[in-house]
């Protein structure tokens, strides 16, 4: 997306053309930001800590879905199946082999990242609706697998369970605890997303997502770089499923299912793709639009005269559907590009450009 | 950059200040004479997902009972309020609604947790944070090694070894030499995975005239099992077995059996909520007469004559309450009444003991784990041995005129604790259960 500055400023120096925060208000806005997130623990109950640490850990696999699918234009349905990997190999490698989390976790990563490669190599020869369903032979697979095999060591459908895990000798058995963990670590990757985009790596992936073809006329390695945006993408899944087991303590098939992969994808085209701020935008709206169905559930189940438990089940998936199709034809470049032209108006204000 | 990375490690540094309240909160010093103004008793279940059908009449069940009590003077003069969070069967979920018990303040002395599951997913945090949990079904890993989590219900596994025993006396009757051909045919969940698990199949081995032919588990969101049920008629099993869950599995078991080559040769038998009077929702009572299978609650008849002065006691609190639809008039009743029973008697003997002002997760737990025999509203004893968390007692019911009801007496389920638990500290002995 190009950067739209009021008429008359214009980047003077190459410093200028990279700097990510350019001018003091974008600074002081920043700060405070991380302020109030680094400091949440201290005024919000456990129970939306909860919530907030599920956001985080979301943001990261669909942060990692955004730079496959939003900048390299190669679509995954089974993010969750790669999330479930990197899960379920942190908790084995914790129970079973009594590694510290900071020890497993690079194995957790890189094994990840080879099935993610792996699951990666029909986009070399197939892409859009095809892909979708190589991808989606991932998330059919990989959990049952993780049910069906090796169930002394997965647990089959019961799962596994892990103790509270422990960094620099601090015990991380509270949500406050694992905050900071979980959002240091998003943050960190939200950075790593950011940078990638804007360095050659980034513009490759953005070549191809534009123009295969035109990408491989200029040089640019198709076969890599399609490799490389699933590797980073399982990267992040890895991560995210590795805090998930931190966080949850107890992993079972059963929660790594396509509903979840098709909803980050949601989150995607919600918040729009190719755009960080657009994964952040999207996570946190759709998990607000769930959090609202839930509660109008009740209610509006009632005004209908409908019996209790019938509405709810049927309005998640009516309200994410509507959002979805809302987005598609109203604003299909999402909340990102409405924020954009809000910024824009905002800047040039009270002139048109 | 170097600025935004003092601020982060300045506000972390804020931010662990010990000031979120994740310790035990200090409880407020009260003298013995002193009541809680209520007690409020924290639930969870899964309202609004693939259990729905089984689970909605839990809500009705633990606000008559909690009315009852409180129209009887609550315990002790403290009157209860119940609370149930909707868990939608999703893992997220119901950490979260933990989260949010946990914290309540006071302290919760107990937890009632629908979902096997998610008692399962929450044993350690559960542990550590010493509230005694009661749950309807347990999953054996919830319950072994014996921890925080209670049930009224025998395991899976132990339910799948009665169901066993009974096969093999029936089978016994006909006469015949062969041995009974047994189909296992069970929801892909964790509950199903232990009732085809080591221990069943060692325990079969012991019924010389059982031969299990097929073992088969079908995704419980599929509605159509139609070619599952091919597969097994090709073992042609004399009897098929499984947990069917309530809802979508019972319907898709059934409808798939009726018109498959097993219907009229292979008789089908489930478990437990397969033989509540709820499955009548949503499947043709037809189609389960004759259906049997071990469960561990007396069925809930319409009408009022019923199979017990407990159960008739039961059908008059739900009738008392007009706005109780006449669908939740089943096992699911029943066993959210055994469940929260369990919990409000544990408690009510806790008080006795040690008083309201002493009233903690640990003092429930104590009577809880001393907890041999306790009479829930004659409905059901429930107690359970040394070093073991659960009851051992089932009846075979079946459906007869399209209601569930006994077919044996109430009898003792094997133990099929995983063998590692099988060691004198746990209770064991030869015999099986301790006494």
């Amino acid at each position: 997306m190009s950067v739209d500055r009021p008429g008359g400023i214009y980047n003077q120096n190459y410093a200028q053309e990279f700097i990510m925060v350019r001018t003091g208000t974008q600074w002081v806005f920043l700060l405070l930001a991380l302020v109030i997130l680094f400091t949440l623990p201290l005024y919000v109950p456990g129970s939306v800590l909860n919530t907030v640490n599920f956001i985080g850990i979301t943001l990261i696999a669909v942060l990692g879905l955004q730079i496959l699918f939003g900048l390299t234009g190669q679509i995954s349905v089974g993010q969750s199946a790669f999330v479930a990997v990197g899960a379920y190999v942190i908790a084995i490698l914790i129970r079973e082999l009594q590694f510290s989390f900071w020890a497993a976790l690079p194995v957790a990563i890189i094994v990840t990242a080879i099935i993610g490669l792996i699951a990666g190599l029909p986009s070399l020869r197939v892409k859009g609706f095809y892909l979708a369903m190589a991808t989606l032979a991932a998330q059919v697979i990989i959990p049952w697998i993780l049910a069906n095999t090796w169930t002394k060591i997965t647990g089959g459908t019961t799962g596994i369970s892990i103790k509270a895990i422990s960094i620099f000798g601090m015990l991380l058995d509270s949500e406050a605890k694992l905050f900071f963990l979980i959002w240091l670590i998003a943050l960190f990757g939200l950075y790593f997303a950011v940078n990638l985009r804007r360095s050659r790596t980034g513009r490759a992936f953005i070549a191809i997502r534009d123009n295969e073809l035109a990408a491989e006329v200029m040089g640019i390695s198709l076969y890599r770089y399609k490799l490389l945006a699933f590797m980073i993408c399982s990267i992040y899944a890895g991560v995210a499923g590795a805090l998930w087991a931190a966080w949850s303590r107890h992993i079972a098939p059963e929660q790594f299912t396509l509903h979840q992969s098709v909803l980050w994808l949601g989150m995607l085209v919600v918040g729009g793709m190719g755009s960080n701020a657009g994964a952040i935008m999207g996570v946190i709206f759709l998990t607000l639009v769930d959090d609202f169905g839930k509660a109008i559930a009740g209610p509006l189940g009632q005004l209908l005269g409908m019996p209790p438990g019938v509405m709810a089940p049927a309005l998640g998936p009516v309200l994410f559907g509507s959002v979805i199709i809302i987005f598609l034809l109203f604003e299909p470049r999402g909340l990102a590009h409405m924020w954009a032209v809000f910024k824009s108006f905002y800047r040039h204000n009270p002139f048109s450009y | 950059m170097p600025i935004v990375v003092l601020v982060m490690v300045l506000t972390i540094v804020i931010g662990c200040a010990p000031a979120a309240p994740t310790t035990t909160p200090a409880k407020p010093a009260v003298s013995e004479a002193q009541k809680p103004k209520e007690f409020v008793l924290w639930a969870t279940q899964d309202l609004s997902g693939p259990m729905a059908t089984g689970t909605l009449p839990n809500t009705a069940a633990m606000n008559d009972l909690v009315k009852w009590v409180n129209d009887n003077g609550g315990i002790d003069g403290v009157m209860i309020r119940a609370e149930i969070i909707d868990t939608r069967y999703e893992s997220s979920l119901a950490l979260s609604a933990y989260s949010k018990i946990r914290e309540s303040v006071p302290r919760p002395a107990i937890y009632v947790c629908g979902i096997g599951r998610d008692a399962l997913a929450l044993k350690d945090r559960i542990a550590e944070d010493k509230i005694p949990t009661i749950v309807s079904s347990p999953i054996t890993d919830a319950i072994w090694p014996p921890s925080w989590i209670f049930s009224f219900s025998p395991s899976w596994a132990d339910l799948t070894g009665g169901y066993l025993d009974w096969l093999s006396n029936e089978w016994a009757k006909t006469g015949q030499s062969r041995a009974c051909r047994l189909a296992i045919f069970n929801a892909n969940m964790a509950a199903a995975q232990e009732m085809q698990g080591a221990e069943v199949l060692e325990y079969v081995k012991t019924k010389k005239n059982i031969e299990i032919v097929a073992t088969e588990l079908y995704d419980p969101k599929s509605l159509d099992l139609s070619s599952e049920m091919l597969k097994l008629s090709q073992a042609n099993p004399d009897y098929m077995y499984g947990y069917y869950h309530p809802g979508t599995g019972a319907a898709a078991v059934f409808k798939s059996y009726s018109t498959s080559p097993l219907a009229g040769k292979t008789k089908i038998s489930t478990v437990l909520w397969g033989l509540n009077s709820e499955i009548a929702m949503v499947v043709d009572p037809k189609m389960l007469e004759g259906v049997k299978g071990p469960h561990v609650l007396p069925p809930l008849l319409p009408g009022k004559t019923q199979v017990s002065k407990g159960m008739e006691w039961v059908a008059n609190l739900f009738d008392a309450n007009p706005s109780n639809p006449p669908q939740y008039r089943g096992g699911g009743y029943t066993s959210a009444i055994l469940v929260f029973g369990i919990a409000l008697n544990a408690l009510e003997q806790t008080v006795k003991e040690v008083g309201w002002a002493k009233v903690d997760g640990e003092a429930v737990y104590r009577t809880l784990e001393n907890t041999t025999r306790s009479n829930i509203h004659d409905i059901a004893v429930w107690g359970h041995s040394k070093g073991t968390r659960t009851s051992n007692q089932y009846q075979i019911m079946e459906w007869k005129n399209g209601v569930p009801m006994p077919a044996g007496e109430w009898t003792t389920a094997p133990d099929m604790r995983p063998a590692k638990f099988r060691t004198a500290e746990y209770g064991w002995s030869s015999q099986g259960w301790a006494k």
